[in-house]
């Protein structure tokens, strides 16, 4: 019965909006089941508006943890609660994100900056919220200021947040043996453990999944968007990338006891 | 060791900045948006921060304006009752719906197709 109802609550989700005049209603299973609700809450959702099928949310404990911070330390928060704040939070996001956007658009802008962000607050009543924004913003471009100055060691630090992936990841070389035939050989490097740089190299051919990969771990660490990558780190990984290919080609020959260098280089 | 005093820096920096959201999330939120091609660092930021202040906005008026002082629990109506009756949150009121029981739609549709019918 229960489930019959909840199955006519979400095509009827669809007809509620027109019928109801006023007021937009969803629909509650009689034994009050908060969960069963807010499913069929998204799925009328999901029928109405098909541009909110890929809804990305925040994480929910993080949202959980704010709003704890907020009420009073004995109060709690039902569990549907805490679910319906992180689908009003995206909203609110995308809500201010749509009006900043369009006032870069006015511009001609291309990149939404921070300015574009408080007028859009301001505009759409969160102008409560400016001041102390505008506080926060100076507090993190000295605390950028001060990351600026160690960019490479922060390129370092790319790596070596990544080392812990690159342990095991075989590299495969080419090589020609005497009978000239190319043998593709997994030249397992850990061994290069102790030199930052080294780690990095070996992630080199994905370099910019890599950094997406650490963009999305950690946004703060990235200053550019995916595609553009730091010029500074960008040369210095150039750099990396050519002497170590050479040192790399260097052990190869070694591992296989010089014959191949030298039969390379006699023919 | 330079392992460390790297991330000790870029915790420091981290913590500087103060927010308890990820970035990364709400950058990939905003790029879902339509129409939106680079979006500046800055912005990120202070939209993360704007949505924590957001979070904590919301849930106090709701938890103050609703039935949650009497019985200490903020539920999904405090939420609905706020976007509605608050200006600053109407927007939600598209996703944040009342919740009636089936019998009361019903009953009203019922009601409807009377008045129709009249």
């Amino acid at each position: 019965m229960d489930g019959d109802s909840t199955t006519t609550d979400t095509s009827q989700l669809g007809i509620t909006g027109e019928y109801m005049a006023g007021g937009h209603y969803v629909l509650q299973a009689p034994d009050d089941d908060g969960d069963d609700s807010l499913h069929d809450h998204e799925d009328g959702n999901g029928c109405k508006d098909n541009l909110r099928e890929q809804d990305i949310y925040l994480p929910i404990a993080n949202v959980a943890r704010i709003m704890k911070n907020a009420i009073p330390q004995t109060g709690k928060i039902a569990k549907d609660a805490k679910e319906c704040v992180q689908e009003c939070v995206s909203e609110f996001i995308s809500f201010i994100t749509s009006e900043a956007s369009e006032r870069c658009h006015q511009e001609k802008r291309k990149t939404i900056n921070g300015e574009d962000i408080l007028f859009a607050m301001s505009t759409l009543g969160f102008d409560m919220y400016v001041e102390p924004l505008k506080l926060y913003l100076q507090k993190f471009r000295e605390a950028m200021k001060g990351e600026k100055g160690i960019a490479v060691p922060v390129s370092e630090g790319l790596g070596e947040e990544l080392a812990d992936d690159s342990f095991s990841n075989p590299l495969s070389g080419g090589l020609i043996s005497p009978d000239g035939q190319q043998q593709n050989v997994m030249v397992y490097t850990t061994s290069y453990q102790q030199l930052p740089g080294v780690q990095q190299i070996q992630l080199v051919s994905h370099l910019e999944k890599i950094y997406l990969h650490a963009a999305l771990e950690d946004g703060e660490m990235m200053d550019y968007e995916q595609g553009e990558n730091h010029p500074l780190a960008e040369s210095l990984n150039l750099y990396i990338f050519l002497v170590m290919s050479v040192i790399h080609a260097v052990v190869i020959c070694y591992h296989y006891n010089f014959k191949v260098c030298w039969v390379i280089s006699s023919d | 060791m330079s392992e460390t005093n790297v991330e000790n820096k870029v915790e420091r920096a981290a913590h500087n900045k103060s927010v308890s959201l990820p970035m990364s999330r709400v950058r990939l939120i905003m790029k879902s948006s339509p129409d939106v091609s680079c979006i500046n660092q800055e912005a990120i930021f202070l939209t993360t921060k704007a949505t924590e202040l957001f979070v904590q906005h919301l849930a106090m008026s709701s938890y103050n304006n609703g039935s949650g002082k009497d019985t200490n629990t903020l539920s999904y109506s405090d939420l609905a009752d706020t976007a509605e009756d608050t200006e600053t949150f109407q927007f939600l009121t598209d996703i944040l719906p009342k919740k009636i029981l089936a019998r009361d739609y019903l009953k009203s549709l019922q009601e409807l197709e009377e008045d129709d019918d009249n």
